[in-house]
């Protein structure tokens, strides 16, 4: 099952490249900030709108059953994190 | 009571939105999504089966963890009026409350109504009328806000 950065680097890869990717980068909130969108979009070779990154977190939150006073973190590789770091979902997946 | 004394007249251009929809979020713990269509009479606009594999338009796959079901304005509902969206979703309910009323007394069932509302350009004006509140208290139902604030230029 892929799962956001372990897809691209394979399960477990810790590499260099794995973590300047999967950087924090924004924690909480509900909306995709502009500059979220835009270092999503240059990692992962995408070229959608904050809106649609949006309605992918807006998908995501909905299928686990993730309150909207849910505060996670959104790494640059589309991974979604909860506060203890523990790992969501991927954006990716709900686009 | 008269509507004359209210602040907010339906608008559904409402300037200060730029989209919105209105959602019942069902979480049947154990049942399967299909009891709660059976149950309720109701038709989801989405469903999703825990353990099942979902597919997404870029062919990336994921396991779904947890059982849903879901009833969305989205598609049914043209207008920026948060209260049309509501109108919709609670006239459809509203013959389905004892079901409804069931489902919420049953272990491990979660449930409640999910507005998505997201602002043109950072405003914020969503409003509710004391008829959609009064059947969303009817139906026991909590209300919950998904608020986007995107700008113009990033639309």
């Amino acid at each position: 099952m892929p799962q956001g950065g372990a897809a691209q680097f394979g399960p477990k890869s810790v590499g260099a490249a794995q973590k300047l990717i999967g950087k924090v980068l924004q924690t909480g909130g509900n909306t995709i900030e502009k500059r979220t969108a835009s270092a999503l979009n240059e990692a992962l070779g995408e070229t959608l709108q904050p809106r649609e990154w949006g309605r992918a977190l807006e998908a995501l939150k909905q299928e686990q059953s993730l309150p909207n006073n849910f505060h996670g973190k959104i790494l640059s590789n589309g991974d979604y994190l909860d506060k203890a770091g523990n790992y969501l979902g991927s954006l990716l997946d709900y686009l | 009571m008269s509507i004359e004394s209210r602040r907010t007249p339906y608008d559904d251009e409402y300037e200060t939105c730029l989209e919105t929809r209105a959602k019942l979020l069902i979480y049947p713990g154990e049942l399967h999504p299909d009891e709660i269509t059976r149950r309720l009479g109701l038709v989801p606009t989405e469903a999703n089966v825990a353990g099942k594999v979902r597919v997404n338009r870029l062919g990336r796959e994921h396991v779904v963890k947890i059982s849903g079901w879901f009833l969305s304005s989205e598609g049914h509902v043209e207008s920026k009026e948060l209260r049309r969206h509501l109108d919709w979703l609670l006239a459809l309910l509203r013959p389905a409350r004892a079901a409804l009323l069931e489902l919420q007394s049953m272990r491990g069932v979660t449930m409640g109504i999910d507005c998505v509302w997201t602002s043109r350009s950072g405003h914020g004006g969503p409003t509710l009328w004391p008829e959609q509140m009064h059947e969303m208290a009817a139906l026991g139902l909590e209300c919950s806000f998904d608020v986007y604030f995107f700008g113009d230029d990033q639309q």
